[in-house]
């Protein structure tokens, strides 16, 4: 009996290590990774990487990166134009009435790191750069990433990436006579 | 051993049963009839709007992925070649008729039985309903407790459920959610 429950030692062993990995992993998780792709070439990781992609899913929680953020996104500076908009200030309002504002950086990257503040959803967002100030028109529901709805492309499930002017008049606040 | 006769005749009849049963099909024109509330553009479009507005933004009921998906311009758009944008001026769309139709059919669908009983009795027990005690908080929901009995959103819902929409309580439940500061630029 005793050499029975030897041999079957390691074969129990095997399946409870092989139980328990597979209920930790998330594949849905993990395929929302790897979705994301590599680095941009010369782009290191930090502050500065993938603008545009929805940064909570490496940054919200479950991993890989270690930094974890409660709202962040990209900003671009024109409505359909690839300028980022840098040094903007976007503003973010929680359904309990308390506001935070994050600026962008040179790639129009801003980010709120977990600790320092979590939103009581909804939220209300808007952005301000130069002379313009765009008002979010909806809420935003439960989603820490703008790039979530977001996207590159403008489709039925994304009004395209966030912007702060609809032209680069309103950025400059000359009524169209600017360069 | 006429005891052991009875039970293999039993035997082979419940098999015979289960077989029958598992041949059959449905037949071609079977209908179940349900009471379903009104899909009018008057009854159901404004409920249709505020559930656009409400719950249909993009990271919630805007996604196709949820069992209740809610269509509109502020949301996930029906057809390919429109965005989640409402205004003419920004390139964008109001939410069509078909639109509001995909809602009804997605909510509708949801509980088509309940949905059926809750009607019949001209809107008495909203509650039985999963999307409202979700709506209302009484059941877990990621968004939380959008809805308070008798306010107007939760009238604009009841009411059409009991055959008569409240179109002024859903014209004012549009307005929600109330943020408690206008933002007033950093």
């Amino acid at each position: 009996m005793r050499a029975l429950e030897r041999r079957l030692q390691p074969a129990v062993g095997a399946m409870v290590a092989m139980v328990a990995m597979t209920s930790c992993v998330d594949t849905t998780h993990d395929d929302q990774v790897q979705a994301l792709g590599g680095e941009a070439p010369g782009v290191a990781r930090g502050p500065d990487h993938r603008p545009n992609q929805p940064c909570l899913v490496c940054h919200g929680g479950e991993g890989p990166a270690s930094a974890q953020f409660s709202v962040a996104g990209t900003v671009y500076a024109v409505f359909k134009a690839p300028g980022p908009a840098v040094g903007a200030q976007v503003q973010i309002e929680d359904i309990s009435g308390t506001t935070i504002v994050a600026p962008t950086n040179q790639v129009g990257n801003f980010y709120i790191a977990a600790r320092d503040w979590q939103p009581v959803y909804p939220t209300q967002m808007q952005v301000s750069l130069g002379a313009a100030t765009e008002q979010m028109l909806t809420h935003v529901g439960r989603e820490g990433s703008c790039a979530a709805c977001h996207q590159s492309t403008i489709g039925p499930g994304s009004p395209g990436p966030v912007y702060a002017a609809t032209d680069m008049s309103q950025l400059l606040g000359d009524g169209g006579t600017g360069p | 051993m006429t005891q052991r006769r009875d039970v293999l005749a039993f035997l082979a009849a419940l098999a015979s049963a289960c077989a029958t049963a598992a041949c059959s099909t449905a037949p071609a024109d079977g209908r179940v009839t349900i009471e379903a509330p009104f899909a009018t553009e008057a009854s159901f479009g404004p409920v249709a709007n505020f559930l656009d507005h409400r719950c249909g933004s993009l990271d919630c009921h805007g996604n196709p992925a949820r069992n209740l998906v809610v269509w509109g311009c502020e949301g996930l758009r029906l057809e390919p070649y429109d965005a989640p944008i409402c205004g003419r001026a920004q390139g964008g769309k109001p939410t069509t008729s078909d639109e509001h139709q995909a809602t009804y059919r997605s909510l509708v669908g949801l509980e088509p039985t309940v949905m059926s009983a809750v009607v019949a009795d001209h809107g008495r027990d909203p509650d039985l309903l999963t999307f409202v005690r979700k709506a209302r908080g009484e059941e877990a929901h990621k968004g939380g407790a959008l809805v308070t009995p008798g306010d107007d959103q939760d009238v604009c819902i009841t009411s059409w459920l009991a055959g008569a929409t409240d179109t002024v309580a859903c014209a004012s439940a549009i307005s929600e959610p109330t943020f408690p500061a206008v933002p007033t630029g950093p």
